[in-house]
């Protein structure tokens, strides 16, 4: 279960480090390393992360590709919010030790202390809002696609998490130096892909965003 | 017959260097071999074995989960316990003293946990569980669960979640969860980070195994000793309590070293007083050395006729073999004082003394032998060595040590023949001993005993604290009580366990039970839960999927997404083993609650140790279950309750066999009813002070007993034969000396902060100088003597 949710937040993570990353990615990109190691020192200065995202669904477990919309939030050191706005309306929000979860009709808080599966999830934003490389590089082989836009090709290593994700893509937009699209490539096929659209960095963000 | 004593010793005159040659080879022989013994340190000798119900349930009681583990709590004030924990587990695994070293549950669980839980579902569904299932698959809840399939499967979550969705939609994997549940009550802990944290947080948990028995007091020294070196490597404001058997082995021993740093210089000063004041003589260290051969030979004896020899004897046994002293001093005094000029030889005097020497060790032999009654194995151990210590000293005293006692020249002390005036009539007496006795047995009635053999170890208040402390972060982990079902399969044994379960669950006993029934049931009930589980398909199945068909198109579902859940819930389920359940990764709780003991399984149930969960657990259920309920606090009491039997039997039969053995001897009421004076007092006055003092009688008190016993009747013997000896023979001084030796050498012993020496130094102090004050000053006034 805890792997459940670790996965799932890996997942949510790369995007924001996606976002992190593309606001201040240099456009000359040659070697991996060199790469990552300039992202790592230029993500020390994000403060905040606001985007908006739209997400394409391409799942056999449904009929039709569904497109939702939503936006998220974060901000240092320890608060997130992730939600979608449409079609339906969830999502969940951390700050610190507490959480909270909502659909249109249900709102439910949480604590870290008494939630085990959520503490993970809150250890592992840690890890990537920081950029740590060393835990990332554990956790995915990391190559470049391409350089013009930049594509990241993530592998997972760890054999549980490469049991059902095939590689995710994170591609960065020429003009904007931002995290343009994100895509999950599952091993059966599926696809998921993320639009970002009006990523703004270090923007103030209202405490109120994560409660 | 006794003139064969003095025919003896003219005997064995000439032949004294052959004598003491043979006796020296002896006793050394005997010394070798005893300080070769294996000398086992198992208390549970000390337990009594009547039924096996208490030495069993002290061997189930070691069983428990926490019985032999070290429990560690971490607190780091301001900080993460956790990170302290960890840093204190990575020194502690370094150390090949520690053998397994948790700071929290097994982290095997993997991605495909969920889906590996839901084939477990049919055959763990119970008839109460049936009643979820009707509410699965309702159609209001159906509607609910596929919407909310649809938006998980939409989170970034639905990589991870969309096999477990396809094959699970409805949730019934939910039955399955809580019956995984029950670990995490056998102690109130959570995880966090995978660590076992406090539920405020501020509490980290290591669990550490070590292959050392705690018993093992050098080994004990050697697992603290590495726990205090892992200690240092703690993070400054961090701190560690820990709690387990062997800390209290090693407080214990040392306890034990520093009583003895105090009790043996104060014994030697003592003694030495009394030599220096009494004795002043070179031939009295002969007199030592009868008890000091005596240990020997009686260790070897015992050692032969058991096989081994128990440390707790050996040592206790040296205790009781004070009475040995009694022979010799008699038999020194008597000699010393004896005068040929009055056709006083040595022979004569030896036949003289002989009817008293040999009527006290009867005496004593007879209150060891009451000894033999008892149900407890280590006390007929020291019975046994205490018989033969006392033969051995008799023969001793009479044979060998008379050859090395030489009659005094010069300085002859003169004593003049005793006054006598009118003895007591048997009347006064006889209202004496009732008095004697109704205090006695008042006393006796009103002191408690106290079977905790926590209490009779030394247990430092910081120690306590810290365990007072551990049971109110973790739950009281340590004093669970348990249920245990053995079998020759292990299927059967989990047939009992199924059956504790129902019974627990038909008294409405199960909300704080930790228990394997619900998680792994026997394949019988396996069997009619999967039985169910397709009875409740073939009847709501085609309708279940009809009515999800025509939701899932509505949401938007592919005709397919939900296949694997048909396929599930079509195709016969399957039956599991332990197997299953170690894949799950949590291989730890039932290796905890199934195990393996002598060939057969054992399945336990934990329970809070409570009164009413004893008075459920009544000895007719644990028959009809085929069960067996062992708590701490019910073999507390079965212990109280056979060592106060046991006082009973074994006073009881001493006290009529010593009665018994002085009416022969004496033929005479009076003088017999006078030589069980020091007797009756001895007892009395220990019972008396117990009672004053609020002290509960524990088994060391009840092991120095006899002590009492035997040396009062040999007092009173002794005094009461004394008119018909000669006066010269010093029976006062002899009695007077064996009183004070005893009480320096055991009675220094109420010094020690060790409960166990104590209790000894308390009986020996109160016990014996009761009984020398009595045969004294008591005894010779009623019996008409004046000084």
């Amino acid at each position: 279960m805890g792997r459940v949710h670790t996965l799932a937040f890996h997942l949510i993570l790369t995007l924001s480090l996606g976002c992190i990353l593309s606001g201040h990615a240099s456009a000359d990109l040659r070697d991996i390393d060199a790469v990552l190691q300039e992202l790592r020192v230029q993500a020390t200065a994000v403060e905040s992360i606001s985007s908006e995202f739209s997400q394409e669904n391409r799942l056999s477990v449904f009929e039709e590709t569904i497109i939702s919309n939503g936006r998220f939030l974060f901000r240092k050191p320890d608060k997130l919010r992730w939600e979608y706005l449409r079609p339906i309306t969830e999502g969940f929000a951390l700050e610190g030790d507490q959480g909270v979860r909502w659909t249109d009709t249900t709102r439910t808080s949480f604590s870290l202390r008494s939630d085990p599966l959520m503490n993970i999830v809150a250890r592992q934003l840690l890890a990537w809002a920081t950029f740590d490389l060393e835990w990332l590089c554990a956790e995915y082989d990391i190559t470049l696609e391409g350089e013009s836009p930049v594509v990241l090709k993530l592998v997972p290593k760890g054999s549980d998490t490469a049991l059902v994700l095939k590689h995710l893509l994170i591609e960065f937009s020429l003009s904007s130096n931002t995290v343009q699209r994100v895509e999950l490539h599952e091993q059966g096929g599926d696809l998921t892909r993320i639009l970002f659209k009006n990523p703004q960095v270090n923007t103030p963000l209202d405490d109120g965003m994560f409660r | 017959m006794f003139h064969l004593v003095g025919r003896a010793y003219d005997f064995l005159a000439p032949r004294k260097g052959s004598l003491l040659v043979l006796c020296a080879i002896t006793c050394l022989a005997c010394s070798f071999f005893v300080s070769r013994l294996v000398v086992r340190e198992d208390i549970s000798t000390m337990l009594p074995d009547d039924s096996g119900r208490i030495a069993s349930d002290f061997a189930l009681l070691r069983l428990a989960p926490f019985a032999q583990r070290l429990t560690i709590t971490v607190r780091h004030a301001g900080a993460n316990p956790i990170q302290a924990a960890e840093i204190l587990a990575t020194a502690l695994r370094r150390d090949p003293v520690f053998t397994r070293v948790l700071t929290g549950p097994p982290s095997n669980i993997s991605l495909t946990f969920l889906t590996k839980l839901l084939p477990l579902a049919p055959a763990l569904l119970t008839r109460l569980d049936t009643e979820t299932l009707h509410a699965l698959t309702d159609p209001e809840h159906v509607q609910t669960a596929l919407e909310q399939n649809r938006r998980d499967l939409l989170s970034p979550g639905a990589v991870a979640l969309k096999n477990v969705i396809r094959q699970d939609p409805l949730g019934i994997r939910n039955i399955v969860l809580p019956k995984l549940a029950a670990p995490s009550r056998l102690a109130d802990v959570r995880i966090e980070n995978g660590h076992f944290v406090s539920r405020d947080g501020k509490h980290a948990l290591i669990l550490v195994d070590t292959d050392i028995p705690m018993t093992d007091s050098l080994g004990a020294a050697k697992v603290m000793g590495s726990y205090e070196k892992a200690l240092a490597t703690l993070p400054e404001g961090a701190q560690a309590m820990l709690v387990g058997g062997h800390r209290h082995t090693h407080v214990n021993a040392q306890a034990i070293k520093g009583d003895l740093k105090i009790i043996l210089p104060s014994a030697l000063i003592l003694l030495a007083l009394i030599f220096l004041l009494f004795m002043r003589n070179r031939q009295s260290l002969y007199v030592f050395l009868v008890p000091v051969c005596v240990v020997g030979v009686a260790g070897t004896a015992t050692a032969l006729a058991y096989g081994s020899i128990s440390g707790i004897v050996l040592g206790f046994g040296a205790v009781l073999l004070g009475i040995s002293v009694d022979y010799a001093l008699h038999v020194y005094f008597a000699l010393q004082n004896s005068n040929s000029d009055e056709n006083h030889t040595p022979a004569h005097t030896l036949t003289q003394i002989s009817p008293a020497i040999t009527f006290g060790a009867l005496t004593s032999c007879t209150a060891l032998a009451a000894l033999l009654m008892s149900d407890i194995p280590g006390i007929r151990q020291l019975a046994v060595f205490s018989l033969f210590g006392i033969i051995v000293s008799f023969f001793m005293s009479l044979l060998i040590l008379p050859h090395f006692i030489t009659t005094k020249t010069g300085r002859r002390i003169i004593t003049t023949p005793h006054n006598t005036r009118r003895a007591c009539s048997v009347a006064p007496l006889i209202t004496l001993w009732i008095a004697i006795l109704s205090v006695g047995i008042w006393f006796g009635q009103h002191t408690r005993i106290n079977g905790d053999l926590r209490e009779m170890s030394f247990t430092p208040l910081e120690i306590q604290a810290e365990e007072d402390a551990t049971r109110a972060v973790w739950g009281s982990m340590r004093d669970l009580a348990l249920i245990f079902v053995r079998a020759q399969t292990f299927d059967d044994a989990l047939e009992k366990n199924d059956r504790v379960w129902s019974f627990l669950q038909t008294n409405n006993a199960t909300s704080s039970i930790i228990s394997l029934a619900p998680l792994l049931p026997s394949m019988q009930t396996q069997l009619q839960n999967v039985e169910r589980w397709e009875a409740f398909w073939q009847e709501n199945g085609q309708k279940t999927l009809a009515l999800m068909d025509t939701k899932q198109k509505a949401l938007g579902f592919s005709s397919s997404a939900f296949s694997p859940f048909s396929e599930f819930i079509s195709t016969a389920p399957e039956t599991f083993s332990s197997e299953s359940l170690h894949e799950l990764g949590i291989q730890e709780f039932v290796d905890v609650l199934a195990m393996r003991d002598d060939g057969e399984f054992l399945v336990l149930t934990l329970l809070p140790d409570t009164m009413e969960n004893a008075a459920l657990l009544s000895d007719d259920a644990e028959r009809e279950l085929g069960a067996r309920f062992v708590s701490g606090s019910r073999f507390r009491e079965l212990l109280g309750d056979a060592m106060r039997i046991d006082v009973l039997c074994f006073s009881g039969s001493a006290l009529a066999g010593v009665a018994l053995l002085n009416a022969i001897l004496f033929r005479n009421p009076r003088k017999t009813l006078l030589a069980l004076l020091p007797i009756g007092m001895g007892v009395t006055t220990v019972l008396a002070v117990m009672y004053c003092f609020g002290q509960a009688l524990n088994l060391f008190h009840i092991v120095s007993l006899p002590l009492i016993i035997g040396l009062g009747a040999d007092y009173g013997i002794f005094m009461v034969c004394r008119p018909e000896q000669s006066a010269k023979h010093q029976t006062a001084r002899a009695v007077l000396f064996s009183g004070l030796t005893t009480l320096c050498g055991f009675g220094v012993l109420v010094l020690a902060r060790h409960p166990a020496l104590h209790s000894i130094g308390i009986t020996v102090l109160t016990g014996v100088g009761a009984a020398m004050i009595t045969a004294l000053w008591v005894v010779p006034a009623l019996n008409g003597e004046r000084r």
